[in-house]
């Protein structure tokens, strides 16, 4: 604040305006404080349950503790070293990598598929078929997998029953190291799909319709409006849909991984997000799985940096 | 046009039908009898429907108790993060104290931070107040919420300037100002919103796994896996009686505020 005041006004004009000024700040600073304290039961919680959390589980990641015992002891940078040099770790990154990629394909195909074809029905069935199509979304994860976990009993199972019914011998899902992961994909993509049908949907529903009947107009087919409209002005919300599945899709397969797998048979099946409670939850190798999660966090945010730095030049070249 | 309408409606009928089919499937089997739940046929609606896994899913785990802890959960934490989130977003909205972009941006990465690299600590944290097994301790840390601040911001920014500064002209100070004037104004949206809390902290599974093995702590989705590998295997009528029951919460809240419900996760998903 400027207490400058014109040359040659007397000293009472100057503590005047350096009292103004005094009010003016000392209300600036209570109003900064009450906003503060607006923000501070969201930020209490936040600082508590996430962001010491972080530092925390860096802290731990250099001790080795079983949880219970009283004395921790500090073993430096040993426990990344093990998991760097451990197959359920390696197995993990593997499996978590090869889950995302088929996670990102399947909801990216299916639910702009299923996008295109409830905008071409009227608003009234659109609707229906909106909710229809996203609820198995809101149901929990939990209960989702109990369902399938019925659903791939390898003999009593309505899969390998329908199979049967059509003569083929249905393979032992959960429990077969081929097709475990992909199972758990299976209900992954089932559950999540809803959020990329629906941000489909407002995509599509973005791109104007004039745009399409001038294009009919001049005789193009349904599938050169897909190619020649629909693609290229999807292109944003399939790049945001490409890298919000990719990056925060793994973290789905967490559930099903407990409820269905428990990461077997012999890892087949396992990831990084499962590792860190079996490690932690169950061989309570606290340390050990800190370890683990903090490695996760380190690679998690650097995909983060790359969808920002992606997203920035999507909106230089998108316009 | 190439595709005729009818092929589309016959696609997303089929469409449809596919992904309903596990809940149609979970019904059918909370219907059926023992015996016919192994009889490994593919029948959707039981040849001889019985309630009598809904009995027995009532007796054989406190399915009342589970509900009860579920709701009082769901409820509470909603409750907590619908308050929290508006207040902060109406600090960062139209309070704006300095620092607020800072404090904004470290609300939103919380969504960005995955559960499993905070849960060990927390776990630990939890344990060590001895809040393991109690409601305290299953609500407090579920009240976070970047998501809630972030719409909540948006929608308070919307909000028409004039009416704060005519509610100011009026002597009321920023409590008033909250509670009178921005939330009245925006009820559509804090509802719509704190569907979405239910519905979440409803399907809630991992933090509640972690923090309540007591029997009669559990959450709905919790307390249900005991159905699994009982002795003498899974018990699926029970369970998929039980699932049946632990779904209807979240898919009436939904099929309710449906609208509202699609909205918000467009424009969540739409955020830049």
């Amino acid at each position: 604040v400027s207490l400058a005041a014109p040359a040659g006004s007397g000293s009472a004009a100057l503590a005047a305006a350096s009292a103004r000024a005094r009010v003016r700040l000392r209300r600036r600073w209570r109003a900064a404080i009450l906003g503060y304290l607006y923000l501070a039961p969201a930020a209490a919680l936040t600082a508590v349950f996430v962001y010491w959390p972080l530092i925390a589980s860096a802290i731990l990641s250099f001790y080795d503790w079983n949880l219970v015992s009283a004395d921790r002891l500090a073993v430096g940078w040993q426990n990344y070293r093990d998991l760097l040099h451990s197959r359920a770790f390696r197995l993990s990154l593997v499996n978590t990598g090869e889950a995302a990629v088929a996670l990102t394909a399947l909801t990216v195909v299916a639910p702009l598929f299923l996008a295109v074809l409830v905008l071409k029905v009227a608003p009234r069935w659109r609707n229906v078929y909106r909710v229809i199509l996203f609820s198995p979304t809101v149901i929990s994860m939990a209960i989702a997998c109990a369902i399938w976990l019925w659903m791939f009993h390898p003999l009593y199972g309505v899969l390998n029953t329908a199979l049967r019914l059509v003569g083929v011998q249905g393979p032992a899902w959960l429990s077969s190291s081929d097709w475990a992961i992909w199972s758990i994909v299976l209900v992954t993509v089932w559950k999540t799909f809803g959020f990329n049908f629906v941000v489909y949907t407002a995509g599509l529903l973005a791109i104007p319709a004039e745009l399409y009947q001038a294009a009919r107009v001049d005789g193009a087919s349904d599938g050169q409006l897909f190619r020649y409209i629909t693609v290229p002005l999807l292109a944003p919300t399939t790049l945001f849909v490409l890298l919000t599945t990719f990056i925060l899709g793994p973290q789905n397969l967490f559930i099903p991984t407990q409820i269905l797998t428990q990461g077997g048979p012999n890892e087949a099946s396992n990831n990084v997000g499962y590792l860190v409670y079996q490690l932690g939850f169950e061989y309570f190798r606290v340390g050990y799985a800190s370890a683990a999660a903090t490695l996760i966090f380190l690679v998690f945010l650097a995909l983060t940096a790359v969808q920002f730095l992606l997203a920035e030049r999507r909106i230089h070249y998108g316009g | 046009m190439a595709i005729s309408r009818r092929w589309v409606h016959a696609l997303l009928v089929i469409a449809c039908l596919v992904v309903v089919f596990p809940m149609l499937w979970m019904i059918s089997t909370a219907l059926k009898s023992p015996n016919e739940i192994f009889a490994g046929t593919f029948r959707l609606w039981p040849a001889h429907a019985t309630l009598q896994n809904f009995g027995a899913a009532m007796t054989q785990v406190p399915m009342l108790r589970l509900f009860g802890n579920s709701l009082v959960v769901a409820l509470a934490v909603t409750a907590a993060q619908a308050v929290s989130s508006t207040l902060a977003a109406y600090a960062c909205a139209i309070l704006r104290p300095p620092g607020r972009h800072v404090c904004f941006a470290l609300f939103v990465a919380t969504m960005m931070v995955p559960f499993q690299v905070t849960m060990i600590p927390n776990y630990l944290l939890i344990a060590r107040l001895e809040l393991l097994n109690t409601y305290t301790g299953l609500i407090v840390p579920q009240v976070v919420t970047g998501y809630g601040i972030f719409m909540l911001r948006q929608t308070f920014k919307n909000l028409p300037g004039s009416l704060v500064e005519a509610g100011i002209l009026d002597g009321a100070n920023s409590w008033q100002v909250l509670w009178r004037i921005v939330v009245p104004a925006t009820r559509t949206a804090l509802a719509a919103l704190s569907v979405l809390f239910f519905i979440n902290t409803w399907n809630q599974y991992l933090w509640p796994l972690l923090v309540s093995s007591d029997k009669l702590m559990k959450t709905l989705p919790v307390g249900m896996q005991e159905f699994v590998s009982l002795e003498g295997g899974t018990n699926w009528g029970p369970l998929m009686a039980a699932a049946s029951m632990a779904v209807v919460p979240a898919l009436l809240a939904y099929v309710v505020a449906q609208r509202y419900v699609l909205e918000s996760f467009v424009s969540a998903g739409l955020k830049e």
